[in-house]
């Protein structure tokens, strides 16, 4: 019984403690983007093409331990 | 009311249990033959081992992911083989535009990022970018759809159609990208140059880590984007999806409904956006591996 719980438990800290770290990277990186623009309207387009890769890469491990997360709640 | 949510319950793990299963054929101990794993299809009767999938060693293939992929793939480059032989010098027609448009698209992207000399890189991400998009599309397909023309076509109980939600397949590609990166890196450095770069440097074993994990991370980044969208979408239809089965609520299904459309259109993103990191991750690390620092 205790390892049941134990993987609820652990899938749920995964899934979300990983959002934690996601919400403060996207939301610091968009905060410098919203500044950019701000400055250089111009080179919106550039820009948003540079945050959609970081937005990826910064999702990378919340994601990961998202997926696992779920891997342990649910097989 | 507890005795049937217990019930309930039961069922949901099982419905997530038989959405996450691959189609496995492989080689079982107990009967020392090849078969897919036990109860797992009827259509072909005499290949049907006792083995469950879990018994199954390290010879065990997915066929769905298999079969998946190479269909994936002949359908996205047939299609652009095709546009690319009929391609004409006058009035380019509409599907020969939008293939322009998506080589223009993934050409500008491979030039502003690689500046080595390979002439493999273009293709390789033209192909990585278009094959795994073809793949992700798929997550957008109903959950029912494959286990409902599995029973329908001839008994496959279960069928992943999504290769991405598979480990093996984001891997395989990580792997062949890791190939190449050190083939082009022991090209240009030099295998001493290679090897030099990887322990020596200041960090010791640092560098090493930080190679082999940025590989590893372009899989897992890849799988857990799609597998975790595709549980979310069979969440969905566990919530909504048992209630409308009985005809007293019906109308169920209208949440259900809007729930699956919000997700599918926010996943489009997720979709186009892992594919395109994907390719320009991709195309640093090769012009990383190839120039000379």
């Amino acid at each position: 019984m205790e390892v049941e719980v134990g993987r609820l438990i652990a899938g749920a800290l995964l899934t979300g403690l990983g959002a934690l770290g996601a919400g403060v990277g996207i939301g610091s990186l968009t905060s410098k983007y919203i500044e950019a623009v701000a400055r250089q309207p111009e080179l919106q387009g550039q820009l948003f093409a540079q945050v959609l890769i970081a937005l990826g890469l910064t999702d990378a491990l919340p994601i990961i331990s998202l997926a696992v997360g779920l891997l342990f709640l649910f097989t | 009311m507890a005795k049937e949510n217990a019930q309930n319950l039961i069922e949901t793990s099982d419905y997530i249990g038989h959405h996450l299963v691959n189609l496995t054929f492989g080689w079982c101990e107990k009967t020392s033959s090849w078969g897919f794993a036990n109860h797992q299809q009827e259509l072909f009767k005499g290949l049907d081992s006792a083995c469950k999938v879990s018994e199954m060693g390290f010879w065990s293939f997915h066929l769905d992911t298999i079969f998946m992929s190479i269909l994936l793939g002949a359908v996205v480059f047939g299609f652009f083989g095709l546009v690319n032989s009929s391609a004409k010098r006058g009035v380019p027609s509409k599907l020969q535009n939008f293939a322009e448009f998506v080589h223009e698209f993934i050409a500008s992207a491979v030039n502003s990022g690689y500046h080595g000399t390979s002439k493999i890189v273009g293709p390789l991400a033209f192909a990585s970018c278009l094959w795994i998009i073809s793949w992700n599309l798929m997550d957008l397909l109903p959950v029912e759809m494959a286990s409902f023309f599995g029973h329908f076509g001839g008994g496959f109980n279960y069928f992943k159609i999504l290769p991405t939600a598979d480990l093996n397949a984001p891997l395989a590609l990580a792997i062949v990208v890791m190939v190449l990166v050190t083939y082009y890196s022991v090209k240009t450095h030099g295998a001493g140059g290679f090897l030099k770069e990887l322990f020596v440097v200041p960090l010791g074993p640092l560098e090493f880590i930080s190679y082999v994990s940025k590989h590893v991370a372009l899989a897992l980044r890849l799988y857990g984007n799609l597998f975790a969208g595709e549980m979310i979408f069979i969440l969905i239809a566990i919530m909504f999806g048992q209630f409308a089965m009985s005809f007293s609520q019906t109308l169920w299904f209208l949440p259900g409904l809007i729930l699956n459309l919000s997700w599918a259109l926010f996943h489009i993103l997720i979709v186009a956006l892992q594919a395109y990191i994907f390719m320009m991750l991709t195309i640093a690390y090769l012009n990383l591996a190839s120039t000379k620092h």
